[in-house]
């Protein structure tokens, strides 16, 4: 019913308002657009006649040109990249009008229009804190995804790869997390619409968590520009979606003008950056005999087949497999896309494709996109303008098992030892200790397919000036097949003939939105504008899965030939939101700006009673540099101080029906179908809220070469979303409940500096710094009563979310005599318990006795670490000179902590038959009673790798994360070839990375983007080093 | 006044959102749980649902065969899991998510059977048969699972109505061990009553009712009911020993299978898979220890049939059915009843050889020729008896407990007193703190 009325409404709408749309016919004004003092032409400069929807962009040469102009005295607004806006008046009558207008640089942007939610704003009266990227700044990139875009370049915003696996999911986090359970991602809006976002394979276990990133399908080269709502006064017009920050996504648009061809691409290569050292053949067999030796007084339990000793394990000599080199590759990587944007007045269109593919660095990954977009506007009269943005895109993503698994080609090729070979003399695969990875790359398939249409259509009328009407429909569909084929050869399946699966994500969102826009000028000095609206968001998600085992052989890949079909299922969920929201902003001489916005949203997800929120915000900005008290100075060229207060809220993350207590089928015994009670009712579920305060300022000195940008923020979340435990004597484990608060407090300084402004034949060089800092802590827990999760992560009142959680450490045990002694100075040897535990010997770690009780057990863990970084950032520097460019970018991360979890096998020396890393050569005995790590002795009777501060390190990085190197041909040269332009470039990424992480990568979350596990490294890919050569054409 | 008309013409599309509720959406594949059981058709698919809550990797899909035994001396250790690394080394710690969890699902079947109870008496459409049949089945269930609780944890809070809220009541303390066995006696010999005399092992009957009693009045040292219950299922000639020991296992719900749980290519469980070496496809993350291998008398058939050689390792091969993963867990069987009933006749000074007659009918099957006549102290029976167990019922989930029952385990396991139950895992006490630790943990 309710779409109905609404297509209604708009029909309506669209019938009505030409009727008032016809305007006389009238002359033409044409002229160029320059720089002040460089006097160069400006390429790309919007022109637009104030009461009018005529525009033009200027071209190479920075001439434009506009027809059917009402006739008498019209003012041209002129905009420009890099330029503060200008404006000229002009005659317009019988004969063309020319005009020449000069634009002032603008290196701070204040002019620039930023999209703000539901409108746009110029960034000079933007008060609350909003981060902007334009797209040219990571251009050229061999980035998969957006949110690879937006790492180390935005100030509060945190972005980390979770995985080296192309197309996986990355964690995004504005301002820290604000959440335990809810989502922690921002939300993300691509022009003007919600998207599908997360992720929506159904087989995260396989993948250790790493899910499919449904943001992935986008391609970051048609973005025009991306602004990140970071505070509440920014974001509240978001309302309840919006504690997490709000990413808008604004693609790139036709201009009337001649149309521009570009056409561009790379290719390159990608390769692991660091190895971690393992043992070889013969020092892998001197500890397992060590600690076989320690634990069962056993010696040369394993040897060489030719040694002339009878062991137990027989090794053939000359076998010293490099098992992480078996699986890991130089891998391509390459994208290649054109557009073509113009149009006239009345329409403009931007039409673009591209092909994007990159292998993984280990074998079996590789994530490949086709897409295209198709952007028109159509002006069918000046006041009205009809719109539509659509988008098609087709993903693949090829994966093997991964992180906590041991069925995984890189876990296997970490766990392995040396002592086996890849394959047997018959060429059949070698049965190793944890499933030959070479085997299981090569035979095991694991593939996702997504289509995605998104798009939008508009009519956006001016019912006066100032005031425009809006209407949108929006809809993302995005589609997700899963299949999976375990071979009968090797695996998980190998002794049920292979398993396989087949499933599909159907997951629809269909925006339904209209707004009212407004923007007067009162007087000359009292600027008001605003939007008002309505929205209804519509979601269903469909999820199916089949799933067989028994294939005939291995050449059968596919579930139709499965012997049984032993799983399947189908289901549906659908949630709605409903918001109203409107906007108030009044500036005051260009001096004070003041922005109100207020937000209700009505989520199908709570129960009647705690279904609606309010989330209101209000912020003021005050440009000091305008106050008549300050034009006497000339230190600061702009100063700009800013503060906002505001509520926004989350309801991410939790099911549709959270807050109703359900019985579920499923529950069926001896193939006959049955129901159990699957959920416990809360129906004072509501939203989490989030409050936030946020101060900043802006300015710049000496003539705008130095600017800064500072500000200061508390951001308290409470009500959290928590599946909290409850007794599970009740029958369930967890009940979602709004119980805790979590608080987050932090600093964001940005900073440019213009060392060198040598114009376009000059010497160009400017550096973009940006650090932010954020303390993240939880405030208040149910009773306060910690949670657990992960390996060694926990959420503790006092303490950040995903704090690590675990013994400390003490050094090791050199004597007998020290083991009888407890912290309290008894002796325990006598009895069965000793200090720690019964098998504890020389050699072994002493942990700490916390409580101070004398005995060592859970009671003695401790906080130990945590995941999230002192301090964050990036550091660009941009350097140009005649045709030459380069960019230098470095990202950083400083004060983390990683807990290396790979190290509870990988370390537990002379156990079972992992391999060790080169630490175990450190290791003690007797004769080496200084070592830094513990003895080997087989099934660690002390526990020496339970989870302690050993396995916490350091997880600080620099990165040079990008350098581009390009070229750019002169015009002499290019006009000769009858090119626009043409540009060739190197790029270089992960170039260097600087840290004292041990692992393959510090950048790592081994359970995707979840916080509360962040920060642990279980096998999981690392980052490639990437070598890109790449060109721009533009006809 | 066009402006105010648009204006109006935009208030009246933005109402247009307002008017209905969209926001009223109901899930389609879950019931509210408010009038779920309402009738018999919904009561016979939650007793259904109380069969499947048996049937969780902490319970008899994995753990609760394993952990009794890898406790104690019969499973070696020789996976990853370090749940199961701490179960192998009987340093169980209170994080232990295996133990929690083997907490959580025991109850979540608790839950359901109370569900079950509680509705019964409103509900329509139920045939008074059918009610007290429901009723049967529901408190079996909710018995088995607290003898589990029981056996693992010690006193444990007894829960007998169904929750619909979390509120303060529902945390509890423990009730002493003796309150939960009351509760589980009263709860099978009401079930007795109830439940059908015939029926598949698959679901309770009278004799799985009675077996079950049999073995938890032998936990708790009452001799003469247990003797007596283990008659009734022996005397009672609805089962008979399976022809060969391999044949419980190859044939599903064989004569000899009192409760049997049941599993199939739509219900799988993962046992094979975690008992074969990778060459046949699985995982080997448990094996029979050297120990048990050791164990068999020559010619006792009982080895080949529960013992697998690959190289130099052994597996075990009670659960074979990787390609389907669907082997049944048998619960309790008539080769118990007769070592039940013969513990009972030692401890209450019953003539050895009716002892050693009911000892023989098990080693009879087996291939093994009778106990001696010297056999014929309290001491040397129950010996005897703890080692036909132990080869008897390899696998099953009893090992520890046995040698608990007897007095044993401390010897021959090595374990102090405190380690013979296991901690009350800490996250759930974080949450409830009425519940006190087991000595020692």
């Amino acid at each position: 019913m309710l779409k109905i009325r609404w297509l209604i409404a708009l029909l309506v709408a669209i019938a009505v308002l030409p009727a008032s749309t016809l305007a006389q016919a009238g002359g033409a004004i044409q002229g160029r657009v320059t720089a002040t003092g460089s006097q160069q032409p400006i390429t790309g400069a919007q022109v637009r006649v104030e009461g009018t929807t005529s525009v033009a962009v200027t071209d190479v040469q920075g001439r434009f040109q506009l027809q059917n102009v009402p006739s008498g005295a019209r003012t041209l607004q002129v905009t420009a990249l890099g330029h503060r806006a200008g404006s000229a008046r002009v005659t317009v009558g019988a004969t063309p009008a020319e005009v020449e207008i000069q634009l002032q640089p603008d290196a701070l942007g204040l002019d620039e229009l930023v999209v703000v939610g539901y409108g746009e704003a110029r960034r000079r009266t933007v008060s609350g804190a909003v981060s902007s990227l334009r797209s040219e700044a990571v251009a050229d990139l061999p980035t998969v995804s957006v949110n690879n875009v937006l790492q180390g370049r935005l100030a509060g915003v945190q972005v980390t790869q979770n995985s080296g696996a192309p197309g996986s999911a990355i964690t995004v986090r504005v301002r820290g997390s604000s959440s335990i359970s809810a989502g922690n991602q921002p939300l993300y809006v691509i022009d003007g619409v919600p998207m599908v976002q997360g992720n929506y394979n159904r087989q995260n276990s396989t993948f250790g968590g790493q899910g499919v990133d449904a943001l992935s399908d986008l391609n970051p080269n048609e973005i025009e520009s991306i602004e990140v709502l970071k505070d509440a006064s920014a974001a509240a017009i978001y309302g309840a979606r919006a504690s997490n920050g709000v990413v808008l996504i604004t693609t790139k648009r036709g201009s009337a003008g001649r149309a521009e061809i570009n056409f561009g691409g790379y290719y390159g290569t990608q390769q692991d950056w660091r190895r971690v050292q393992f043992l070889n053949t013969d020092q892998y067999i001197v500890i397992k005999n060590e600690g076989i030796f320690n634990r069962y007084g056993i010696e040369d339990y394993y040897g060489f087949a030719d040694d002339g000793v009878d062991n137990y394990v027989e090794v053939q000599r000359g076998v010293d497999t490099d098992w992480v080199d078996q699986v890991m590759r130089t891998a391509p990587i390459y994208n290649f896309d054109g557009s073509i944007r113009g149009g006239s007045e009345r329409v403009r269109y931007y039409v673009s494709g591209s092909t994007f593919d990159q292998q993984g660095i280990v074998h079996g990954f590789a994530y490949q996109r086709l897409n295209g977009r198709v952007n028109l506007d159509y002006v069918p009269t000046d006041r009205m303008t009809l719109g539509t943005n659509v988008s098609l895109a087709r993903g693949v993503v090829d994966r093997q098992r991964g992180d906590n698994t041991i069925y995984g080609p890189f876990a296997n090729a970490i766990a392995n030892p040396p002592v086996q070979p890849v394959f047997n003399d018959d060429g059949t695969y070698f049965e190793t200790s944890y499933v030959n990875p070479v085997g299981l790359y090569r035979e095991n398939e694991f593939e996702e397919r997504s289509i995605r249409v998104l798009g939008n259509t508009f009519l956006r009328y001016e019912i006066s000036e100032g005031l425009n009407v809006r209407g949108s429909v929006g809809l993302d569909q995005y589609n997700l097949r899963s299949r999976s084929y375990e071979s009968p050869v090797i695996g998980v399946y190998a002794g049920s003939g292979g398993a396989g699966t087949a499933g599909s994500a159907y997951a629809t969102k269909a925006t339904y939105e209209g707004t009212l826009n407004f923007s007067r000028l009162f007087g000359s000095r009292h600027d008001v504008s605003g939007v008002v609206g309505a929205s209804y968001e519509d979601n269903t998600e469909n999820f199916s899965s089949v799933s067989g085992q028994a294939f005939p052989s291995n050449a059968f890949r596919y579930l139709t030939s499965a012997a049984l079909i032993n799983a399947g299922t189908d289901s549906v969920s659908s949630w709605g939101l409903q918001s109203y929201f409107g906007r108030l902003s009044y500036t005051l001489d260009d001096r004070i700006t003041t922005t109100f916005n207020v937000r209700t949203d009505g989520s199908s997800r709570f129960g009647a009673n705690q279904r609606w929120g309010v989330f209101p915000s209000a912020s003021i900005l005050w440009r000091l540099t305008e106050e008549g008290f300050m034009q006497n100075q000339s230190l600061f060229s702009n100063l700009a101080l800013r503060a906002s207060y505001g509520r926004t809220g989350n309801q991410a993350g939790i099911g549709n029906f959270a807050s109703r207590g359900l019985f579920a089928g499923g529950f069926n015994y001896a193939d006959l179908p049955g129901i159990a009670p699957s959920q416990l009712g809360n129906p004072d579920l509501r939203w989490e809220t989030t409050d936030q305060f946020n101060i900043g300022t802006d300015f710049s000195v000496l003539d705008d070469r130095v600017s800064f940008g500072l500000d200061y923020y508390i951001k308290k979340t409470d009500d959290l979303l928590v599946a909290r435990p409850i007794p599970r004597t009740t029958g369930f484990a967890s009940i979602w409940s709004n119980v805790g608060s979590v608080e987050n407090r932090g600093v964001e300084l940005t900073s440019r500096v213009q060392w060198m402004r040598g114009g376009t034949d000059g010497f160009n060089w400017s550096t973009d710094f940006n650090l932010s800092r954020n303390r993240n802590k939880v405030t208040e827990l149910l009773n306060d009563e910690p949670m657990s999760f992960g390996f060694a992560s926990r959420v503790e009142v006092g303490h950040p979310i995903g704090a690590f959680y675990g013994h400390r450490t003490e050094g090791l045990f050199q004597d007998a005599s020290e083991i009888c002694r407890d912290s309290r100075g008894g002796t325990h040897c006598a009895g069965k318990h000793a200090y720690q535990a019964s098998g504890t010997a020389p050699g072994d770690i002493r942990f700490r006795d916390i409580d101070g009780n004398g005995v060592i057990n859970d009671d003695d863990r401790t906080i130990i670490g945590s995941p999230w970084p002192d301090f964050e950032g990036g550091l660009t520097n941009t350097l140009s000179y005649r045709g030459v460019d380069l960019t230098v970018f470095a990202q950083y991360s400083y004060g983390n902590d990683i807990l290396n979890a790979n190290r509870f096998y990988s370390d537990d020396f002379g156990s079972y038959d992992d391999n060790h890393t080169a630490r175990a050569l450190n290791r003690w005995t007797p004769e080496t009673p200084n070592a830094s790590e513990p003895r080997a002795v087989y099934g660690d009777p002390n526990r020496n790798t339970r989870a302690s501060d050993r396995f916490i390190e350091d997880g600080s990085y620099l990165r040079l994360k990008n350098v581009v190197l390009g070229y750019t041909l002169p015009d002499r040269m290019t006009s000769r070839t009858g090119f626009r332009n043409v540009r060739v470039y190197l790029q270089g990424q992960n170039l260097l990375t600087f840290t004292d992480y041990s692992g393959f990568d510090p950048e790592v979350n081994y359970a995707g983007a979840s916080s509360v596990t962040r920060g642990t490294d279980f096998y999981t890919l690392p980052q490639a080093r990437t070598l890109t050569f790449g060109f721009n054409l533009g006809l | 006044m066009k402006l105010k008309h648009m204006t109006r013409l935009a208030a009246v599309a933005l109402l247009a959102a307002a008017c209905d509720s969209p926001l009223d959406i109901n899930p389609r594949d879950s019931i509210d749980a408010d009038g779920a059981l309402s009738d018999g058709t919904a009561i016979e698919l939650a007793v259904r649902g109380t069969y499947r809550s048996l049937q969780q990797g902490a319970l008899y899909s994995r753990e609760m065969t394993i952990f009794p035994e890898l406790y104690a001396d019969n499973l070696v250790w020789t996976g990853t899991y370090q749940t199961d690394a701490e179960v192998a080394n009987r340093q169980i710690s209170t994080s232990n998510t295996a133990i929690l969890d083997a907490w959580r699902r025991s109850y979540q079947g608790i839950n359901q059977a109370n569900n079950v109870l509680a509705s019964i008496p409103g509900a329509s459409n139920l045939s008074a048969a059918n009610a007290s049949r429901f009723r049967g089945d529901a408190l079996f269930l909710r018995a088995l699972n607290y003898f589990n609780l029981v056996r693992y944890f010690g006193g444990v809070p007894i829960v007998t109505e169904p929750s619909r809220q979390v509120t303060e009541e529902s945390a509890m303390s423990r009730s002493p061990i003796a309150a939960v066995y009351t509760q589980i006696k009263q709860d099978l010999t009401e079930a007795a009553t109830l439940l059908p005399a015939e029926g598949s092992p698959g679901f309770a009957t009278r004799s799985a009712a009675n077996a079950l009693l049999a073995k938890v009045h032998l936990e708790m040292g009452e001799w003469g009911p247990a003797r007596d219950r283990a008659t009734d299922v022996i005397a009672g000639g609805r089962y008979t020993l399976a022809p060969t020991y391999r044949s419980i296992f190859t044939t599903k719900n064989s004569a000899e299978s009192i409760f049997e749980l049941q599993y199939s290519v739509n219900n799988q469980n993962s046992l094979a898979f975690w008992y074969f070496p990778q060459a046949l496809g699985g995982r080997r993350g448990i094996a029979p220890s050297p120990g048990l291998n050791q164990a068999f008398e020559a010619g006792d058939t009982r080895k080949e049939a529960q013992i697998g050689v690959d190289g130099s390792a052994l597996y075990g091969i009670k659960y074979f059915r990787i390609g389907n993963s669907d082997d049944n867990v048998v619960i309790v069987r008539l080769a118990d009843m007769f070592l039940t009933r013969a513990e009972a006749n030692v401890r209450l000074q019953a003539d050895p050889a009716v002892v050693r007659a009911d000892i023989d009918t098990v080693r009879g099957r087996a291939g093994l020729g009778s106990l001696g006549a010297d056999v014929d102290t309290t001491d040397e029976l129950i010996s005897a008896i703890l080692q036909e167990r132990r080869v008897e019922f390899a696998m099953e989930g009893h090992r520890f407990f046995d040698l608990r029952r007897t007095g044993k385990a401390t010897t021959v396991l090595g374990i102090p007193e405190t380690r013979l139950l296991f901690p009350i895992p800490q996250a759930e006490r974080d949450v409830n703190t009425k519940l006190d630790q087991n000595d020692g943990y």
